[in-house]
């Protein structure tokens, strides 16, 4: 086949009809869609949706209430006992549910409470060592002041015994 | 077209467009084999672990793939229309393996599918009885008493109930991706729901759990062209360009991967919101408590997409305007609704962006 019946060429020339289709639709889409969106966007349009959709309505709400009627006399559970036992487990879902949040509500409490005894502790401890401390300081001051004052008294005594010997030999 | 004829034989053009006729319907066969039974593309594939459950709904934690930075969690709370995958489509284009890459705490409530036991399900039991139980338990298992929260869509507006109405967790940044605020002006839905004959309390009560086909229409209906015929030409068009299909069959699974929608739920969404506005107004009442939008006073960041036409851009703008707060960031994106989660310009733009903001605003973690 001869270059030229490459697509591009056929197009150019209208001669390919699916191309020629395709490229249609493209080009004319957003005009299309430009009128049609202005046609459902009219007040007569919805009027007209909403005499059809009423007119089911009402079909609906009279096949539902004689279909309700029948299914009551049939020994089967219809599918209003269904969702009212499905209700009932999602309520009970629901309670448990309550329960664990406060379960974990309180959890958080405690834990958040333990954390401050335990900052308190730590805290008291510490208190505790620092007047410990001090509390040793000062006696360690006292046994000093004490071991000063029975070297000061044992020399006193030293000299007093030296004196009493001189005496004694005098 | 004469020349053409002219320096080549007709048996050439016939050989050619049999060539091409046979590539068309090789197409097609793939096309129609792809929408009719092909597998399906494996989505929100990052790894998680359920973190809590009540009902069908499930509270989804990310495993770090990465060192953790961030103290304050994120918990991304989607809409009850489609399903929240969208935030985890594919790796690559995830939201959620973004951020958890960024080394952030991730948290998504998935709502599950609803049936008909939770026709009754109203506006309140979510943000009560599921939403804030979800932030509680994410925080305490982050360890936080500050948590982020990224809202899509109704899941954001749903975001701002909780948020005026429950202190604790302290909601430090609230993240709103194309989620409405101001009811006002709502495009096609301003014409649709407040239209004469369109009654919530009667579809409501004549539905009770309003089916996902009707859902999906009311969705579909607001492009019908190119939802309808415009995605599925587009597929076509991919194959036939011998093009990757993929990223298509993700994004088309979630589009039509929806679930039902409680009635009371309905009720309340359209009654309240699109036809009472009430939300601005800070007359929603919930479970006999008033929400104030004053009240949040969390960092705000707003994203939107100009092309959005589920959420229109100031809807979603009024969160700057009405919550209280001072640290206020808007942002628009030239996307549609979708654009701000999915796509290149999700992934290169927006999703930095929240990081950037978040990673700014959230306490780092340090070593103990």
């Amino acid at each position: 086949m001869s270059n030229i019946f490459n697509g591009e060429e056929i197009s150019k020339t209208f001669l390919n009809p699916y191309e020629f289709w395709k490229r249609a639709y493209f080009m004319n889409e957003s005009s299309i869609t430009a009128v049609v969106r202005e046609g459902v966007e009219t007040q007569a349009f919805a009027n007209y949706i909403d005499v059809i959709l009423n007119s089911y309505l009402q079909y609906l709400k009279l096949y539902t209430r004689i279909s309700q009627q029948w299914a009551n006399y049939l020994p089967f559970a219809t599918r209003h006992d269904t969702a009212r036992v499905a209700k009932l487990v999602v309520s009970l879902e629901n309670k448990v549910d309550r329960i664990e949040d406060q379960i974990l509500d309180d959890l958080a409490e405690i834990k958040e409470d333990i954390a401050q005894l335990k900052v308190n502790k730590d805290t008291n401890i510490v208190s505790d060592l620092e007047n410990l401390d001090k509390k040793i300081d000062k006696t360690l001051n006292g046994i000093k002041r004490i071991s000063q004052k029975t070297s000061t008294l044992e020399k006193t005594m030293k000299q007093l015994e030296k004196k009493m010997a001189e005496k004694q030999s005098d | 077209m004469a020349g053409i004829l002219k320096n080549h034989s007709a048996n050439d053009f016939g050989e050619f467009l049999s060539k091409k006729q046979k590539q068309w319907i090789d197409t097609t066969l793939r096309w129609q084999e792809v929408l009719s039974y092909d597998p399906q593309p494996a989505t929100g594939c990052s790894p998680r672990e359920v973190l809590w459950s009540k009902n069908k709904s499930q509270l989804y934690h990310y495993r770090f793939t990465t060192e953790r930075k961030y103290r304050t969690p994120i918990i991304l709370i989607y809409a009850l229309i489609n399903k929240p995958y969208v935030l985890d489509l594919v790796p690559g284009f995830s939201l959620v393996e973004h951020l958890v890459n960024e080394g952030f705490d991730v948290y998504l409530l998935d709502w599950g599918e609803f049936e008909w036991e939770d026709r009754d399900l109203t506006c309140a039991d979510f943000i009560c009885d599921y939403i804030a139980p979800s932030v509680k338990k994410a925080a305490r298992n982050a360890g936080s008493k500050e948590v982020n929260i990224i809202g899509y869509c109704m899941g954001g507006t749903m975001t701002t109930l909780y948020a005026a109405l429950f202190e604790k967790p302290v909601l430090k940044n609230l993240v709103y991706l194309a989620a409405p605020i101001d009811f006002s002006g709502a495009g096609t839905y301003d014409v649709w729901l407040k239209a004469p004959g369109y009654d919530p309390d009667r579809i409501a009560d004549t539905l009770e759990l309003i089916p996902k086909e009707f859902i999906d229409w009311g969705t579909r209906m607001l492009n019908p062209l190119a939802n309808y015929w415009g995605t599925y030409t587009r597929l076509w068009k991919t194959i036939e360009e011998g093009k990757s299909i993929e990223f298509w069959k993700s994004l088309n699974k979630w589009a039509g991967d929806n679930i039902n929608f409680p009635g009371g739920a309905y009720r309340d969404w359209i009654r309240d919101f699109y036809q009472g506005n009430k939300l601005i107004k800070n007359q929603v009442i919930v479970r006999g408590q008033r929400v104030q939008l004053q009240k949040i006073r969390s960092n705000i960041l707003a994203l939107v997409g100009l092309r959005d036409h589920i959420v229109m851009p100031h809807q979603t703008a009024a969160a700057l305007s009405y919550l209280g707060g001072t640290d206020k960031t808007y942002l628009e994106y030239p996307v549609g609704h979708g654009g701000l989660v999915l796509g290149s310009t999700a992934r290169d733009e927006v999703f930095p962006v929240i990081s950037d903001w978040l990673i700014e605003r959230s306490e780092p973690l340090e070593e103990e």
